[in-house]
């Protein structure tokens, strides 16, 4: 079953072959999520979303027209989600002037990283998470964000750079 | 911390990124030997790329782990299923298939007619019993064997075959609301062959090829439904019909016995009818009209239901079938 295309299982999916769906979701599961990992900037988030995302795949797999483009669809998908959770408490934030940081504890290297990754531009902070989250490849980054390497290699650099000012 | 080298910058992200030749290594090398501001740039680039990497390797081991949640919330969940408007008619007129699933009816329903014009039946049954008993049912199960496998009779073999080649075959029929047609069906042939129409969808379930052809709509139409108004608009098709009476060769019960022709298709039909429930509950079809030789088409068993539960309709996709969505 493993060995079935993309096509074939959406079109089991769609009627409500979820043993289908759950195969699509092992195959496409990991890129939605750096993704939305790249746009909320933290795992939590991310998480949430994803999930949110890969339900609200299979209630609409109908919208769906070519069945090959799964994977895009579905990440295209859960890119829009995380984008509008973003506003969204961009718009909680415009509203209650909430200026604060978060709330001091005590921190890990872990907890510092996420936070200044949180703080990095989007167009950072993509490609620096696909780029250690997914192998470290240039080439397959730059596939991912349909790219050229050379601006794949300037975004990291900048990345790079940026996240040490934060960290510091 | 002192700013490294401003014109270094860029060369020691790229020295951590690992994206240098091995040439540019050097030359990094060899000045980060005798900068310290540099050196300590590097430093502490390579510690925040240690926790990168960890990161990475972290996120990637309790991937598994997400995948399942979401998996399992998934199982929780309801999906959507599409349901188009059903273009019907081409498929019905082209499949064969419709006319078997039709027969059965026809058996039931036309034979049932024909008692209508038996001036000769007893009062042990009239037509009116039948009628007023068919009316109470909206479901129907039949068994029994006909002459080639569901997927040949597709192909355009006739509905009563000539070649003897017997295979079980079992139909649940569902009438619509209307009691007008067959709302939901499931065919299922003795090798395996399974066709379904449930909730407008058709499923075509090749075991050869493992394979579930699927389709948006109403793949098999069965166009009319037994009930009491269309046996009676039924008799005008039949010929030469006889009622008898004996018992039932199983039960020992009182049963009315019905033969009747059709001269202009070259078939004929028997039917059995239980005289204490007024319901059909066997039929037998040859493809000549003289009802000789093995019979084609023969249904040991006609059950009818008030309702046949649901998921006798509803098609699971066996574990690894290729769906073709037609």
């Amino acid at each position: 079953m493993n060995d079935r295309s993309d096509e074939n299982l959406v079109t089991a999916s769609r009627h409500g072959n979820k043993s289908a769906y759950a195969l699509l979701v092992k195959r496409h599961y990991k890129h939605a999520f750096i993704v939305c990992l790249g746009v909320v900037g933290n795992v939590e988030d991310a998480e949430d979303v994803t999930q949110e995302a890969m339900l609200k795949g299979f209630m609409q797999l109908r919208k769906l027209r070519n069945s090959s483009q799964f994977g895009p669809w579905i990440t295209k998908i859960a890119r829009n989600m995380s984008v509008n959770l973003i506003r969204r408490r961009q718009r909680v934030k415009e509203i209650i002037a909430d200026k604060a940081t978060r709330p001091i504890r005590a921190q890990s290297q872990n907890d510092r990283l996420q936070q200044a990754i949180e703080k990095l531009p989007l167009e950072f902070r993509q490609p620096l998470l696909m780029f250690y989250f997914d192998g470290q490849s240039v080439q397959k980054v730059a596939n991912g964000l349909n790219v050229s390497t050379s601006a794949v290699y300037s975004k990291l650099r900048t990345a790079i750079k940026e996240l040490h000012r934060l960290l510091a | 911390m002192d700013r490294p080298c401003e014109k270094m910058q860029d060369r020691l992200a790229d020295y951590i990124l690992g994206i240098l030749s091995a040439e540019e290594i050097n030359t990094i090398n060899e000045h980060i030997s005798w900068c310290p501001k540099c050196r300590q740039y590097v430093q502490e680039l390579e510690d925040e790329n240690r926790i990168l990497v960890q990161f990475g390797e972290d996120l990637k081991a309790t991937m598994a782990a997400r995948q399942d949640k979401v998996i399992e919330a998934i199982s929780r969940s309801e999906p959507t299923v599409h349901r188009k408007t059903p273009s019907l008619w081409r498929i019905i007129m082209k499949s064969n298939m419709t006319k078997l699933a039709t027969a059965a009816v026809i058996i039931v329903a036309v034979v049932l007619t024909v008692t209508i014009l038996d001036r000769t039946v007893t009062p042990a049954w009239a037509i009116e019993d039948t009628v007023k008993a068919l009316n109470q049912f909206n479901g129907i199960y039949l068994s029994g064997v006909v002459g080639v496998p569901i997927d040949k009779i597709g192909r355009g073999e006739d509905l009563v075959l000539r070649d003897g080649k017997n295979m079980s075959v079992e139909f649940w029929m569902q009438a619509n609301e209307e009691r007008t047609r067959s709302e939901n069906y499931r065919i299922e042939g003795g090798d395996g062959t399974v066709w379904s129409v449930c909730n407008s969808m058709t499923y075509r379930y090749d075991p050869k090829n493992n394979t579930v052809r699927v389709q948006s709509g109403r793949g098999i139409e069965m166009s009319i439904w037994p009930c009491g108004d269309y046996l009676l608009k039924l008799q005008e098709f039949m010929k030469d019909w006889q009622v008898m009476y004996g018992k039932d060769a199983v039960t020992g019960r009182d049963c009315a016995f019905i033969t009747l022709s059709n001269p202009s298709q070259g078939q004929s039909w028997w039917l059995e009818i239980d005289l204490e429930t007024n319901l059909p509950v066997r039929a037998k079809g040859w493809h000549n009209t003289r009802r000789e030789g093995t019979p084609s088409m023969n249904f040991e068993r006609i059950v009818f239901s008030e309702k046949l539960p649901d998921d006798i309709f509803e098609f699971q996709i066996p574990e690894g079938a290729t769906v073709i969505e037609e």
